[in-house]
């Protein structure tokens, strides 16, 4: 296996007198997909808020090419080549969908004309050429979980931090955004957190559970299905009450 | 795209020799000294809304104490040309340093710890009101609420004192003119302002340094309205701490920008050229028949206008488009459905 971009180490994360994230330790290897899974309220997007200095950790340390990224801001981790999309899409809604991209473009471009050039081929490959002159406010939820992912793209990232870009989308759309995911594989880094099993199963190289913040599992996505701990805390709650 | 924004530019390039050629010749056409006071104000008031909207504007940070640097920038240059006869060409850059030091006092603050919407708002109106209080007080600097007046010179370019409006054109429209392209050439920034305006967590997860960009534009906004402090000072020759450091000039800049169009390159000019022309004319033929009835229309007027075109006067070629693109498709849609009817 390839050597570890992103070392995330004994992080601990409390708001108030809740423990948000217990601990968590896991590396993140280059070209691969690591699935984050966990029932609702286990820390998943607080875990991404975390590793990009969205919040501030309470403990641990947290390694990006062997450099400690704590204490910095998000724009600098983003252009450090960690980028992260939101759970709930964040368009720039005033904008086109073309000037969504292109803001995301120009922090790695020496001039804007040279950001321009760059913005058609990151519409193609989200397909939303169409729609380049639309206002991302006007967007259907799909075209905005896409432009979510453009714009991600658009600071040209060596990690990707995608959290639910698929829920929430039909059967066809999610193959189609999965098959997306498994493309940007051969180029990136990848960590999906994702609600819908069906998914994360399907991609996903490696898999963390996480439940109440800490982490319960972590292995190929065999493995975490047969382990018993995540079955009760995750697949054997729903699993119990159907039986 | 790469030819639609050389055409965009061409235009905009065009705007700009037209509106001054339009104004140059203004000096040489006999109007009466009130019309060409009028067309100054215009000019003036077109200058600090672009400034302001450099700021507020493009970011969505609404500052309604904006006064507060034209204060420092008019009290300043004009202590110092009283005191120590130092040429207002002077005094108002060192007014406009001392402008930016005020505006970074209160934006670093603000701005590092995520400050919007009504609270950043309130807080640039306690700034204001700050100042004002501090210029009433120290009456041996300032002479309190009596206000300062400006030593009187012949037409005299080294104490920028002129006899004839004229000149006062002439300056206000370089400055202008100096404005408007420093913002147009601004574009990276411009649209990283737009993010942070949109969502500024959004902007900083896309490699976005909020903080930096929005003291950034806070800094350049204060510096350049404080120049225009010192020209308020050397145009009007007079000034009290309740008209150049009051509410009422803060808000004209916000009203003119969002009239005229917030966030866009000339929409501030436009508010300017509708809002001071109308606003005056309205004073003249009703301030002396029913006191404050000519307030009560521009009230109206303001009420029609945010209500019908939030987007400001700018955007009425785009809504009329709009309409009609839409009309058109709604016939199309029609006369598809009405043609497949018949089909059955």
């Amino acid at each position: 296996m390839s050597e570890a971009i992103l070392q995330v180490k004994g992080v601990s994360k409390s708001f108030g007198g809740l423990k948000a994230t217990n601990d968590v330790s896991f590396d993140l290897y280059e070209h691969e997909i690591l699935g984050i899974i966990g029932p609702n309220g286990a820390g998943k997007s607080t875990l991404f808020n975390l590793i990009t200095n969205f919040y501030q950790i309470d403990e641990g340390d947290i390694l990006y090419k062997g450099e400690s990224i704590v204490g910095l801001t998000p724009d600098v981790v983003c252009r450090k080549g960690l980028t992260r999309t939101f759970q709930v899409a964040k368009p720039f809604s005033g904008l086109t969908v073309f000037d969504n991209i292109l803001v995301g473009c120009l922090p790695g471009s020496a001039t804007v004309a040279e950001a321009r050039d760059k913005v058609d081929g990151i519409l193609e490959i989200v397909k939303l050429n169409d729609l380049a002159h639309e206002p991302g406010g006007k967007l259907t939820t799909l075209q905005r979980k896409r432009l979510e992912l453009g714009k991600a793209l658009a600071t040209n990232p060596d990690v990707l931090m995608l959290d639910e870009v698929m829920t929430g989308l039909k059967p066809h759309e999610m193959e189609e955004m999965m098959g997306l995911v498994l493309k940007l594989k051969e180029t990136k880094t990848i960590m999906v957190v994702e609600h819908v099993m069906k998914v994360v199963m399907g991609i996903s190289d490696r898999i963390i559970v996480l439940d109440h913040g800490v982490k319960i599992a972590e292995g190929t996505p065999t493995e975490v299905t047969n382990n018993p701990k995540v079955i009760e805390a995750y697949l054997g709650r729903s699993a119990k009450k159907h039986a | 795209m790469k030819k639609q924004v050389d055409a965009k530019n061409k235009k905009f390039i065009l705007t700009l020799v037209i509106i001054s050629v339009a104004l140059l010749a203004c000096t040489v056409i006999p109007f009466s000294i009130y019309v060409k006071h009028i067309i100054i104000q215009t000019v003036f008031y077109a200058f600090m809304a672009t400034a302001w909207n450099m700021m507020c504007g493009y970011t969505g940070r609404l500052s309604l104490g904006h006064s507060a640097y034209i204060a420092v920038g008019a009290y300043t240059s004009l202590i110092l040309y009283r005191n120590h006869n130092l040429t207002p060409w002077v005094g108002m850059l060192l007014g406009g340093i001392l402008a930016m030091a005020l505006m970074f006092l209160i934006a670093f603050p603000c701005f590092r710890f995520g400050l919007k919407g009504p609270y950043f708002t309130l807080s640039s109106i306690a700034v204001m009101e700050i100042v004002r209080y501090l210029l009433t007080s120290m009456r041996s600097l300032t002479s309190g609420s009596l206000g300062m007046s400006l030593p009187y010179h012949k037409t005299n370019l080294f104490h920028f004192q002129f006899d004839h409006k004229e000149p006062y054109l002439v300056v206000f429209l370089i400055f202008w003119l100096a404005a408007v392209i420093l913002v147009w050439r601004m574009e990276r920034t411009r649209y990283y302002l737009e993010a942070i305006r949109e969502d500024d967590d959004a902007a900083s997860a896309l490699g976005i340094s909020v903080t930096k960009n929005l003291i950034k534009v806070a800094l350049m906004s204060a510096f350049m309205v404080a120049l225009g402090g010192t020209f308020y000072v050397q145009y009007y020759r007079y000034i009290d701490p309740i008209t150049i450091c009051g509410p009422h000039m803060a808000t004209n800049l916000a009203l003119i920008t969002i009239i005229g169009g917030s966030g866009t390159l000339l929409g501030p000019t436009i508010g300017a050229a509708l809002v001071i022309p109308i606003s005056e004319i309205l004073r003249t033929s009703l301030g002396d028949k029913l006191s404050g009835l000519h307030l009560f229309i521009y009230g109206i007027v303001l009420i029609v206008m945010i209500i019908h075109m939030p987007k400001g006067v700018i955007s009425i070629p785009d809504v009329i488009r709009r309409k009609r693109e839409s009309k058109k498709a709604h016939i199309e849609t029609t006369a598809s459905e009405s043609g497949g009817a018949s089909n059955e």
